[in-house]
């Protein structure tokens, strides 16, 4: 969670300015398409003005002074259970860290990735309550490189904020990633989006001998055990977050767009000469709630008119001598205007 | 039970956290929240036919590949390259199958199967089985279907998209589970003759084209065996998918997958199709 929330008093002069311009004029931008303005508007809200929020982080630090292994292997530190009594050699007869024990997690990076997107999100809601929307809908969620250093990352949040004419609310605008048309359908269907739900896990795990071993070309049909339960329990992390992001915003579900996992490989802060695998998972979906169980429109099997298959224009051949080809063109009406006389 | 189905999720590769995770997800309970990668579309049309979302449940493998080489003028199946594309894909779709079951799931709707050959190494791919679980509510699909799970009583799976799945309840089938057939072939060079004796002339590669149709059908035929042990009345929505991987371009893997169904009713029915003018881009 973000310390600070970003009111509208604390936005930058700039988009201040944009936002009262916008306000006063009544007239609004939208980043929405056609259909999808026409989705919102058969719902009763109409476009309040594009809104966006921007935050720059600085996310160097991925646990970079921690592995798990190299702490238990070869500095001898943590649990007793790895550190086999006796032995004088730093890696002899001394059992490696398995399962959830050898994977490290990279607290700090979490939260950093999290509160980044979540100050992008907050400044862009906080935009939305400056224009009196209700909430903001089509939100893209993005992360870009700033410039050449690669530690600095530039989180986005940009989307078209809503409103329904005649209706305020007092209540923290929404922010979700869906369509014009799925906020329609949702909406239609008694279903309200409360907000965006983020879940995001990096860890990473040592390549053990174990794993080495699994990955030369001599090892033949073999499933990485390590790798595997490294990806795995990454991801398992990032759907607990995503739960616990649900349960503190109260919503009684989530719709998920995006499931993305990044692996990465870096020198092992630890062991001389080692690799480490750095996994991030991220999920993002919107946090939605029933507000209303009335009878939803009913569905209907229907066949689209899409342009897929293109079908020729109508071909109109007008013959104005008359004559013997009168009969094959009396049904055109421009044929028929040009013909009463002859 | 809860024990017994406890150590059957360990056997099966699933991490205790995960456990906890659909413990807590258990449905039923005030207060339980479900989360689920279905689109609006989806879900609002999953739950029209009687069912109710209760968890994304996932599976992954990597997986590392074994190495076989084929002989440069002879087409083969590469038999251990098959193998571990298909031990490593049954590893992904079973862990996936054991998260629905422990959460009292009927079934896993709208399936993902990827491979992705990730920044792990060159021999390594990662196999991923994503879902949505869902619980059927009572008179799901019209009503008088008392089981949906498949004849082996697991959880049925379906790569359908909710759209598909609701088209295929309406009109009376059920979908089984799904059912998947591979084969890593490698096609033979031509040989240095038949080459230069090509050259300039509009002829069929009949070796090519020979080689090409063997492994469709054994890709094929693999994955109608899968159906034929779910007793299932047929396979719908089969996509039969090329994959050269790493292998170069004459090792080419044929993945043929589908979903198996069954009948819930004799009439299979549909509404008529309507005409419309589609809002969505």
């Amino acid at each position: 969670m973000p310390t600070s929330e970003p009111t509208g008093e604390q936005l930058p002069p700039a988009a201040r300015e944009r936002l009262a311009d916008q306000r006063a004029a009544r007239s609004w931008g939208s980043s929405l398409s056609v259909s999808e303005f026409a989705a919102v508007s058969k719902v009763g809200f109409e476009p309040a003005g594009q809104v966006l929020g921007a935050a720059v982080y600085n996310v160097g630090d991925a646990g970079d002074d921690e592995c798990p292994y190299g702490k238990a292997v070869y500095r001898r530190e943590g649990s007793p259970v790895y550190r086999a009594p006796g032995s004088g050699l730093p890696f002899a007869g001394r059992p490696a860290p398995t399962g959830a024990a050898a994977i490290g997690s990279a607290r700090p990076l979490v939260s950093v990735l999290y509160q980044a997107r979540r100050a992008a999100i907050s400044r862009m809601t906080a935009e939305c309550t400056a224009l009196g929307a209700l909430g903001v809908i089509a939100v893209h969620l993005e992360v870009g490189p700033f410039g050449d250093d690669e530690d600095i990352l530039e989180f986005r949040a940009l989307g078209t904020a809503i409103r329904a004419p005649g209706v305020v609310s007092r209540a923290q605008p929404f922010a979700s990633d869906l369509s014009g048309q799925d906020f329609t359908k949702l909406v239609a269907h008694g279903w309200m989006p409360v907000g965006l739900a983020l879940g995001v896990a990096v860890g990473y795990r040592h390549d053990d001998w174990l794993t080495r071993g699994q990955t030369t070309m001599a090892a033949g049909n073999v499933e990485v055990d390590g790798y595997t339960y490294l990806v795995r329990q990454m991801r398992t992390d990032a759907r607990n977050e995503l739960e616990l992001d649900l349960v503190r915003m109260g919503a009684d579900g989530v719709v998920v767009r995006e499931l993305q996992t990044k692996i990465t490989e870096r020198k092992c802060p630890i062991v001389p000469l080692g690799r480490d695998h750095v996994v991030e998972a991220t999920i993002v979906g919107t946090a939605i709630t029933q507000f209303a169980s009335f009878a939803p429109p009913p569905i209907y099997g229907v066949r689209k008119l899409d342009l897929r298959r293109a079908v020729p224009p109508p071909q109109v051949s007008v013959n104005l001598s008359g004559g013997e080809e009168q009969d094959e063109t009396a049904g055109s009406p421009v044929a028929s205007q040009d013909l009463p006389e002859g | 039970m809860t024990e017994q189905q406890g150590t059957d999720l360990e056997v099966q590769g699933v991490p205790q956290d995960a456990m906890r995770r659909l413990a807590e997800l258990r449905p039923g309970r005030p207060g339980a929240i479900f989360t689920s990668d279905l689109s609006v579309n989806e879900f609002l049309l999953v739950r029209e036919v009687g069912f109710r979302p209760v968890g994304l449940v996932l599976g992954t493998s990597i997986y590392h590949v074994g190495l076989q080489f084929g002989r440069w003028g002879q087409s083969q199946e590469l038999d251990v390259l098959s193998q571990a594309m298909y031990h490593a894909r049954e590893l992904a779709m079973t862990r996936m199958e054991a998260e629905a079951q422990a959460l009292g799931a009927d079934g896993v709707v709208g399936v993902r199967l990827d491979v992705e050959m990730k920044e792990f190494g060159a021999d390594i791919a990662e196999f991923i089985a994503v879902g949505t679980a869902v619980v059927a509510e009572p008179g799901a699909g019209g009503g008088g279907v008392t089981n949906w799970k498949n004849n082996k009583s697991m959880p049925f799976t379906s790569d359908l998209s909710g759209q598909d799945f609701w088209t295929l309840i309406r009109a009376g089938y059920a979908p089984l589970g799904m059912v998947m057939g591979s084969c890593v072939y490698h096609i033979a060079h031509q040989r240095l003759g038949s080459k230069m004796g090509n050259i300039g002339r509009n002829v069929e590669l009949e070796q090519f084209t020979q080689a090409l149709y063997d492994a469709r059908e054994l890709a094929m035929s693999r994955m109608q065996a899968e159906a034929e042990e779910l007793a299932a009345e047929g396979i719908v929505g089969v996509q039969l998918r090329q994959h050269s991987h790493t292998w170069g371009s004459h090792t080419t893997e044929f993945f043929a997958i589908g979903t198996a169904v069954r009948p819930l009713r004799e009439d299979h029915i549909i509404q008529t199709p309507t005409m419309v003018l589609s809002l969505d881009a």
